[in-house]
């Protein structure tokens, strides 16, 4: 039944194959996939009931061997796993002895202000600069000429533009000529877009690219490590390792966490179900003492992740230390363009200076709380500015900004944390 | 930066390693295609994110979801004492219901979706 279903290849039949229309997307076989992954991951809810029965049984048997008290911190790595925990409302469907941790996957959060006062002065001085859309509205801490961020330096008559991606950019570019920046921001899931853009020679010769590409799992053992060091707290016992990182990185990329602290690792989707399977297979493996990497999010993620992507990545970038907005240097955490590619660099061609360790500067404003929060030391809600000063319309730290920030998901949807005191208030979560 | 919406591939440019996608809107938009190009051909469903193609959807996978989940209705059925072939009986059931109603969303019947809920 499955494989008549799921598996038919119907559309790739001489019928559709020939003229290239939109009726692909009406395709009754590809609709009927859809309609399959959305069944079994979003809508339903007899699969959510079961696999919330059996987190709340795995956290029985962890209470027996732990101990009443103990808490079990599971670190969601990705800014989307935050947005679908606090959005699906799933912090309150666990057990009060598992709390969900927000981790530091949400590229914007994490780009040093210094880059984005860079792009702020570009713009000013006439260069053309494509962004994506929440880096454009990126507070910078210091003012370029009582500019703050590229919004503003855009009501000032600069050309700054909005791309959904480096093609569009490149297409977009190419048509006017002018000089022309790509802020490349983004995790491994963008660099093979922008390497593919390198080799391939699709941008333009007055587009230049400033890659401020991250890479996660070495921010990822650093934020175990910084919590590993706080000793009257309780440690992360699991993480969900993002799934589209994944995809391109592989899920062997994390077995660094197994082999080094002891603790499980499941790949894990987006949707909802996914989530509560992770979380309900991190248990497992606890209370079986089964550590492992698991991939959960099996449609998308295979064990080695795309092999191509990962040598056109090497090809064209290497990896250098990295600065993180409040946090500082992360060793070998980040992508810059090879000597090969410098005539694609915006650095060299615009003459801007990267930053060094020993220029870096805390770059928060003063009481944002950011760098902890996308580190999982401190919840949205502990920060003073939180929905006061702070808000989605007008945000002071970066992780009000985009979509993936913590605390611009908490502001949306309530926040996880505020919705199960709520809920406690009301007599409904015991 | 996980965020990637589901698209069709109407069309590949194997040179330039691009693809037009269509995410539902009906307008081809250019993507770049990050992963083997061997991964993707016309009618694919992929995951793009950022203007960038970086899976292709196996939904052949969802066999395995379901093999997951009827391991642990058996191993959690064991630990209750309970009869571990009727829990995996009762997941059974549940994905061919599923099914079932997905086969009937594509016959075009409405809001048959809502069953779920």
């Amino acid at each position: 039944m499955v494989n008549q279903l799921i598996n038919n290849q119907a559309c790739l039949n001489s019928v559709c194959l020939p003229q290239l229309s939109i009726d692909c997307w009406k395709c009754p076989v590809i609709k009927d996939r859809i309609n399959v992954a959305e069944l079994i991951f979003r809508r339903n809810i007899n699969i959510t009931r079961r696999l919330r029965e059996y987190i709340f049984k795995f956290s029985d048997i962890l209470r027996r061997s732990y101990g009443e008290d103990y808490l079990f911190k599971i670190m969601d790595f990705c800014g989307t796993h935050e947005w679908t925990i606090v959005h699906f409302g799933i912090r309150s469907l666990v057990p009060n002895n598992v709390e969900l941790v927000a981790g530091p996957g949400c590229p914007v959060c994490v780009t040093p202000s210094y880059y984005i006062e860079q792009t702020i002065k570009l713009a000013l001085e006439g260069v053309v600069v494509y962004t994506y859309g929440d880096t454009f509205r990126l507070p910078a801490l210091k003012p370029v000429n009582g500019t703050h961020s590229l919004a503003e330096a855009k009501a000032l008559g600069a050309d700054v533009r909005i791309a959904h991606s480096i093609v569009h950019a490149a297409i977009d570019a190419g048509k006017h000529g002018k000089d022309s920046v790509f802020v490349g921001i983004g995790f491994e899931t963008v660099a093979p877009g922008y390497a593919e853009a390198a080799l391939k020679n699709l941008l333009p010769s007055n587009l230049k690219l400033m890659s401020l590409v991250k890479l996660t799992p070495p921010a990822a053992f650093y934020s175990l490590d910084i919590l590993r060091e706080k000793p009257n707290d309780y440690p992360v016992m699991g993480v969900i390792a993002p799934g589209h990182v994944s995809t391109i990185i592989g899920g062997k990329a994390w077995t660094p966490i197994v082999e080094n602290y002891g603790i499980p690792v499941v790949v894990a989707g987006f949707e909802p179900n996914d989530v509560l399977m992770a979380i309900a297979e991190i248990l497992r493996q606890l209370a079986r003492n089964d550590i492992k990497v698991v991939i959960e999010y099996t449609r998308a993620v295979k064990w080695e992740g795309d092999v191509k992507a990962q040598s056109s990545i090497r090809t064209v970038f290497e990896t250098v230390d990295s600065a993180w907005r409040g946090i500082g240097y992360i060793p070998k955490s980040g992508l810059a363009l090879r000597p090969m590619f410098s005539r694609f660099d915006a650095f060299e061609y615009f003459g801007i200076k990267d930053l060094t360790p020993e220029e870096w500067r805390y770059d928060l404003p003063p009481g944002c709380r950011c760098a902890e929060v996308t580190l999982g030391k401190a919840k949205p809600t502990d920060c003073p500015l939180f929905m006061k000063q702070c808000t989605p319309d007008h945000p002071v730290g970066p992780c009000m900004v985009s979509m993936e920030g913590a605390c611009a998901v908490w502001a949306r949807f309530g926040g996880g944390g505020l919705s199960v005191e709520i809920a406690k208030d009301l007599g409904l979560v015991m | 930066m996980c965020w990637a919406v589901p698209a069709v591939v109407l069309d590949i440019d194997d040179k330039n390693s691009l693809a037009y996608v269509d995410i539902g809107d009906g307008i081809p938009r250019p993507v770049v295609i990050g992963i083997a190009n061997e991964r993707v051909s016309r009618g694919d469903l992929v995951m793009v994110h950022a203007g960038v193609i970086i899976t292709r959807l196996d939904l052949d996978a969802i066999n395995q979801f379901i093999e997951e989940k009827k391991e642990l209705a058996r191993e959690l059925a064991l630990m209750a004492g309970d009869d571990p072939e009727k829990a995996v009986r009762e997941v059974e059931e549940e994905f061919n219901k599923i099914f079932e109603i997905a086969r009937r969303a594509r016959e075009g019947e409405r809001g048959v979706v809502r069953e779920m809920w």
